[in-house]
């Protein structure tokens, strides 16, 4: 197998990491916790427009 | 804010009937083959009942008839109630109900004649193919246009599920499906070889990825907190697992194929993403269980939550017995054994049915107009025949697939196999036979449950009903998409 493949998996491998971690960092970013928060409560609503 | 909007729950009705039939008639199915496996002589020497032309009309029955139409039914339910707006392209959206119905009877109606691909999980002829990726394609632009018609800004999670479940399922059945076709009744694969098993395993894997779990994933996001009254435990975890979970199953097909022609390295590759898995499938598991904190004390009273909570348990259990499966070690004793078989019913009936008959018993007093389900005894006979019947089966099949594993690999000290392939069908017997008795539990479960619904329905069948008005939020600061006038 050509060693140039050996790099490509590599790099690959390590954007799939430095994306895996970057959505873990976007995601606890702390501006999105009241929209989070929000959403979270979303489908408690059907139940309380029934009650 | 006052408006004269109204969710459309009509369509959302028809789907759950359909659910309820098509899980009898599938589920009933399989028990014939579970005993023809017991009693073989059940299939009366009759070339259409016989189980290698009814065993894909039982798949096909609960897979796609049964779950796709519950998954279809929740979605417009949940698309609407997240997006605070009404159901886009109704007519459309009809039509993807009556054209689902007729690809699912069209395709059951074949298949015991022997007209079909031999593609497991993909057996149905071109030309249901072609009408199913009609409706597949319909099915989505209802969906994503009610998604661009939302109040909300943010796109609740439970919808990137389905969405993930409609691109996906799009893609994986029309590239599987690629054929050239010699008669009306008969066509070839554009692919062969071991190149030909590759596409089938990755479409195959990815059935069960993206139809049978990314969808059901969208219903247990939505209809967990809702029963449970608690906000979703943690939503940015909720996000982190769907982008993990989408990326990583499309690349875990192939250790349907360890030990076979495929490269050794596609195998291992299958073997890594498999393991990889594990965080996503555990993580959504998890989200839904601690979402229950708080509510615990409703296990004891409501039904409905006591069919999420297991699924749930059996999400994380059959998630985690897949990612071992996929181990070589581990695959040499459970390839080709009934292992394979329970597992997958792990996950179909412990999982994949129980979040669905869980959701179907939340949402169908809501759209059948009604404050409650018509009968709590009978759910609760539902949820014990069903458990009971779940255990019995998956707890048979392990014993046969460890007992078939063991037999066919023992050798004497010269290499020769102990037992001839006889013993090893004669050594399970009893056990096919308690799986029928849990089949046939499982069954009796969803008549139950049919029969609940029917009452329950009482209103619907006379058009009673009031429609539900959507209530309309106070538009944000520069909402995307702009709100929508609240008279339309």
């Amino acid at each position: 197998m050509n060693p140039l493949w050996g790099h490509l998996i590599g790099i690959i491998t390590l954007i799939s990491m430095l994306s895996f971690i970057g959505v873990w960092i976007w995601v606890w970013d702390r501006r999105h916790l009241p929209k989070y928060d929000a959403l979270a409560r979303l489908p408690l609503q059907d139940q309380e427009e029934h009650a | 804010m006052q408006t004269t909007e109204t969710y459309n729950d009509y369509i959302v009705r028809l789907f759950l009937l359909a659910a309820a039939v098509w899980g009898i008639v599938g589920m009933s199915i399989g028990v014939l083959v579970a005993a023809q496996m017991a009693w073989p002589a059940l299939n009366f020497d009759i070339s259409w009942l016989t189980f290698s032309r009814l065993r894909p009309n039982h798949t096909f029955g609960v897979i796609f008839a049964f779950g796709g139409s519950a998954l279809m039914g929740t979605c417009y339910y949940v698309v609407q109630r997240t997006g605070h707006t009404r159901l886009a392209l109704p007519r459309l959206a009809n039509f993807t109900f009556w054209g689902w119905q007729l690809a699912c009877f069209l395709a059951m109606a074949t298949m015991p004649f022997g007209i079909t691909q031999s593609k497991e999980y993909a057996e149905p002829e071109w030309p249901i193919d072609i009408l199913i990726a009609v409706v597949w394609v319909s099915f989505g632009a209802v969906f994503f246009a009610t998604l661009a018609r939302r109040r909300i800004r943010h796109i609740y999670v439970a919808n990137w599920y389905y969405g993930a479940f409609i691109i996906a399922v799009a893609l994986l059945h029309i590239v599987n499906n690629l054929v050239l076709p010699v008669s009306l009744t008969k066509s070839y694969p554009i692919y062969s070889g071991v190149v030909d098993a590759m596409v089938q395993w990755w479409y195959g894997h990815n059935a069960v990825a993206f139809f049978l779990t990314a969808g059901f994933l969208g219903m247990m996001y939505y209809f967990v907190p809702r029963q449970a009254e608690q906000p979703l435990w943690s939503y940015r975890f909720s996000i982190v697992n769907f982008w993990a979970l989408i990326s990583v199953y499309m690349w875990a097909g192939s250790h349907h194929l360890i030990y076979t022609a495929l490269p050794d390295w596609v195998q291992s590759v299958g073997t890594v993403f498999s393991l990889v898995l594990l965080m996503p499938s555990w993580g959504s598991a998890a989200n839904g269980l601690l979402t229950f904190n708080g509510s615990w004390h409703k296990l004891r009273t409501d039904p409905a939550a006591k069919f999420m909570v297991i699924s749930l348990v059996f999400y994380g259990a059959s998630t985690f017995e897949g990612s071992m499966m996929a181990v070589k070690s581990v695959n040499e004793l459970s390839h080709y054994t009934d292992w394979t078989i329970a597992h997958v019913h792990s996950g179909s009936i412990g999982w994949v049915a129980m979040i669905t008959i869980g959701s179907l018993y939340a949402m169908a007093p809501r759209a059948l107009g009604q404050p409650q389900m018509y009968s709590r005894n009978g759910m609760e006979l539902h949820f014990w025949l069903h458990v009971i019947g779940l255990l019995l089966y998956v707890i048979a099949m392990w014993a046969a697939g460890v007992t078939e594993g063991v037999m066919w690999r023992a050798t004497d000290a010269n290499g020769a196999l102990i037992y001839p392939f006889i013993n090893s069908l004669l050594a399970v017997k009893p056990l096919y036979v308690i799986r029928f008795g849990g089949g046939l539990m499982i069954v009796a479960g969803m008549v139950v449950m049919a029969w609940n619904l029917w009452h329950t329905a009482a209103d619907a069948r006379k058009n009673l009903i009031t429609p539900i008005p959507v209530p309309i939020p106070e538009p944000e600061a520069q909402q995307m998409p702009p709100p929508l006038s609240a008279a339309r």
